[in-house]
């Protein structure tokens, strides 16, 4: 960093919603040529400062500089002017369109001021993408395009409207290690053209890789912003998580018991190619791996809900060719998908139907419903997992993510599982609820039912599993005892050979 | 490495050129060979006076179909539109041009107040449209106490009966309002726009671009387009008849899907002409062969079904061919 003008200041920041203080006192800053990266938990207030920093969210309390000069007024308008620009999780982009007409949507190129100059769109867009190390013809709709060449549309179209301070949110989340390396080339790029770049991010082994600086949040207040040659992922962890990790996560373990779920050369769709893996009753089983690796896959085929063949499949004892949804439900499985308001909820249904979807043709065999039972069979599950508010007439669209996943979770309890498969169970909920699910994923356990939890979370699948599947490329890559370092567990989901 | 470029070739061809024109050119075939009457000079024009109407509004609701909606009033709209030109032509003794002007504008205010119901008030399309067609035929009916308005001056005549250049006038007609289209689709920014609202209207409105003004206009230039076609349609029948355009629009609708535009942000206008065509060409064939009207009916949905679900097959298997190309 030998300009020592920053291209960006923040300082002070505060912001208050109903009930939380998400932004307290934050200091940010940016240099050209930078990337900083800024990490921490779900809930830490990452997202609501970048909100304040493209003008979404009026900040309550604190200053803005851009090249160190005060901006009193902050709105989208002023920001974009001021060559901030968003690179989103869910791409803003037109599938149909072609990539110049993406590029340059909403600011065309025009002969006489009315049509559009197309070809003058194509080779502005087709040089644009070339200075960040990008080659797509121009003229290919984006659906044709991967992922990885999707995102780089983005940044373009960023690009296109002069931006100087970029914000990549989460932007490998979805890719694959090659296309991660193609992204790495182009922020590279971006930096020699002098582009600072705030990089949000989950995956801590990129930090390394890519960031200069690294600053770490918690909820809502800046812990602390540092060097990234002066720091460790631990380090880094630490400051995220504020406790050690063994104290985090309540695992009681006691010795397993008899093999409730076992299967030998599993086979579904483009993802899963052969995977091998037992469960055991009072067991948590970790499934890690990156995304992409077939984790979810691996859960839905398990559970039937797409074709699989496998060469042995034997759940609760007993040995099966195929398997379909309601058949597994009967004989005792439980599956808690990953995107609960997608799979898990019927968002405008009040809490009591949701939690009683799953177990209804058990509590009710003859068929017909009765409401004092319905009502006391959810009532159970709201106080056994603390829901909040516990009305079970409201809709469950309206609870919070921590307390929607525990009627997800609910739900499949009610029907009385003896194995759960749960998939990042704890994804975007608060650290409260956080671990009030830990908490009960270790009770089910020592209660006897066998669990198999799928997570990204690193930290996570080393303090919750008692055994560590790791996946890669759709096959199961290793399997670890409780206590394995991360390194390790993550080398292994990279593909690299032990 | 050959084997590839060729199935390549083959998927662009199946998904460049609509699947609806492939079902076209064999009914064409199908038709000409069982009915002598089919292709010839004669039949041809009779197609176009009479095809120009339905073309023509399947142009505008192409435009309304890409932002994502739908447009159940046109048909209403015309049959208002022509009813409110006959009357200020007999009882006004306005000038033809003028009264064109007026059915014109009569078709765009409609077309608006659509654009006003889904856009601002966030009415869903299917209600707020299937609401002004309930105006629109309520207004028609009450104009002349559900009678018919005849007695339109000669010159009128002409729009929908002469020729210029042996070219029939309503033929000229809906190529223009096709040359219009396609102009506004593939060469403007609204364009883009409009194709941008179906695809991603959040992308839209995160450029800075006031989204909610081109979902309008989209109604708006259906409503034109069924200002015109009310010209074409009443001066064919020499009168204007207040229910003549009900059902049009589903035929308009049908027309456009089968042209293309299965989903949001998607269609063209060529693939609406083309889709416009596959009606006419199947209603005019039937009743060449002299087949019964009842039967006619059933017939027509059954291929109309069939056409669409082909369609459909093709543009996932296309899909699918697109995925393993990028394997």
């Amino acid at each position: 960093m030998n300009n020592p003008v920053p291209l960006l200041e923040m300082k002070n920041i505060c912001k208050t919603f109903p009930g939380v203080k998400a932004l307290d006192h934050v200091d940010f800053d940016l240099f050209p040529g930078e990337v900083h990266v800024l990490v921490g938990e779900n809930g830490a207030g990452k997202s609501t400062l970048m909100k304040v920093l493209a003008g979404a969210y009026p900040r309550d309390a604190g200053e803005i500089f851009v090249e160190q000069k005060a901006q009193p007024r902050w709105n989208p308008t002023v920001a974009r002017e001021n060559g901030v620009a968003m690179v989103y999780q869910e791409f803003t982009l037109l599938p149909f369109r072609n990539v110049a007409e993406n590029i340059f949507l909403g600011r065309e190129k025009k002969h006489a001021g009315l049509f559009l100059n197309k070809s003058l769109m194509h080779t502005q867009a087709s040089a644009l993408l070339k200075s960040i190390g990008v080659n797509v013809d121009t003229r290919c709709p984006l659906l044709e395009l991967g992922v990885a060449e999707q995102q780089m549309v983005e940044i373009a179209k960023a690009l296109a409207m002069d931006a100087r301070i970029l914000v990549l949110d989460e932007p490998t989340s979805a890719l694959s290690m090659r296309e991660i390396e193609q992204l790495f080339s182009t922020v590279r790029k971006l930096k020699e053209k002098g582009v600072g770049i705030i990089y949000i991010s989950h995956r801590l082994e990129e930090i390394k890789q890519i960031g200069d600086r690294v600053t770490v949040m918690r909820d809502g207040q800046l812990i602390g912003t540092r060097k990234i040659d002066e720091v460790s992922i631990d380090d880094v962890i630490r400051m995220m998580i504020g406790r050690e990790i063994e104290k985090l996560y309540p695992r009681h373990y006691c010795p397993p018991g008899e093999v409730a779920l076992s299967v030998k050369g599993l086979k579904s769709g483009k993802k899963v190619h052969n995977v091998n893996l037992e469960i055991r009753f009072g067991e948590i089983v970790g499934l890690s791996g990156l995304v992409g690796s077939g984790r979810t896959e691996t859960a839905r085929a398990i559970f039937g809900l797409d074709s699989m063949t496998a060469d042995d499949l034997e759940i609760l004892g007993k040995k099966y060719k195929h398997i379909d949804p309601s058949q597994a439900v009967d004989i005792g499985l439980g599956l808690i998908p990953e995107d609960r308001r997608r799979d898990g909820l019927f968002p405008i249904l009040s809490m009591e139907k949701n939690l009683v979807m799953v177990c209804l043709r058990k509590i009710f065999p003859s068929g017909i419903m009765k409401p004092a039972i319905e009502r006391s069979t959810a009532n159970e599950y709201v106080r056994k997992f603390n829901i909040q508010p516990p009305a079970l007439d409201r809709f469950v669209h309206y609870l919070s993510g921590g307390n929607q996943q525990k009627v997800v979770i609910g739900k499949w309890l009610a029907a009385k599982p003896r194995v759960i498969i749960i998939d990042e169970p704890t994804r975007g909920i608060d650290v409260g609820a956080k671990s009030e699910v830990h908490a009960f994923m270790d009770q089910l356990a020592n209660s006897g039912h066998a669990i198999l939890m799928i997570s990204s979370e690193m930290p996570e699948i080393l303090g919750m599993s008692d055994r560590i599947y790791v996946m890669h490329e759709g096959k199961v890559a290793g399997e670890f005892p409780r206590g394995t370092d991360s390194e390790e567990i993550l080398r292994r989901a990279m593909g690299v050979r032990a | 490495m050959k084997f590839t470029n060729r199935k390549k070739i083959f998927r662009l061809i199946l998904e460049k050129i609509p699947t609806v024109f492939w079902i076209l050119l064999l009914m064409v075939i199908y038709f000409s060979v069982s009915s002598s009457n089919f292709l010839t000079l004669g039949n041809a024009i009779n197609l176009s006076r009479q095809g120009a109407i339905l073309l023509t509004l399947c142009l505008g609701v192409v435009v309304v179909k890409i932002t994502g909606g739908m447009d159940l009033s046109n048909g209403a709209v015309m049959s208002l539109c022509g009813m409110i030109m006959a009357w200020a032509l007999v009882n006004l003794n306005v000038p033809v041009y003028l009264a064109i002007l007026i059915s014109i504008i009569m078709g765009i205010i409609l077309g608006t107040l659509n654009g006003f119901f889904v856009s601002i008030l966030g009415i869903p399309s299917f209600i707020a449209t299937l609401g002004t067609q309930g105006i629109a035929v309520g207004l028609s009916l009450g104009m002349n106490n559900g009678n018919v308005i005849a007695g339109l001056p000669k010159v009128f005549y002409e729009i929908g009966n002469g020729s210029i250049f042996g070219i029939p006038c309503p033929l000229w007609i809906s190529l223009l309002v096709f040359a219009l289209t396609n102009l506004i689709l593939t060469q403007t920014p609204l364009g883009v726009y409009i194709y941008a609202l179906g695809g991603n209207e959040e992308a839209l409105k995160l450029s800075g671009k006031p989204a909610w003004i081109y979902k309008i206009l989209a109604y708006s230039y259906s409503g034109l387009t069924a200002g015109i076609a009310a010209c074409i349609l009443t001066s064919r029948n020499m009168a204007a008849q207040p229910t003549v355009g009900s059902g049009m629009e589903f035929e308009a609708f049908a027309g456009v899907v089968l042209g293309g535009s299965f989903i949001a942000g998607k269609g063209t206008a060529i693939g609406a002409v083309l889709g416009a065509l596959f009606i006419l060409v199947l209603r005019n064939g039937l009743n060449l062969l002299g087949i019964p009207t009842y039967l006619q009916l059933a017939i027509f949905g059954t291929v109309l079904i069939n056409a669409i679900v082909l369609s459909t097959l093709v543009e996932r298997w296309v899909q699918k061919m697109r995925d393993e190309e990028r394997e």
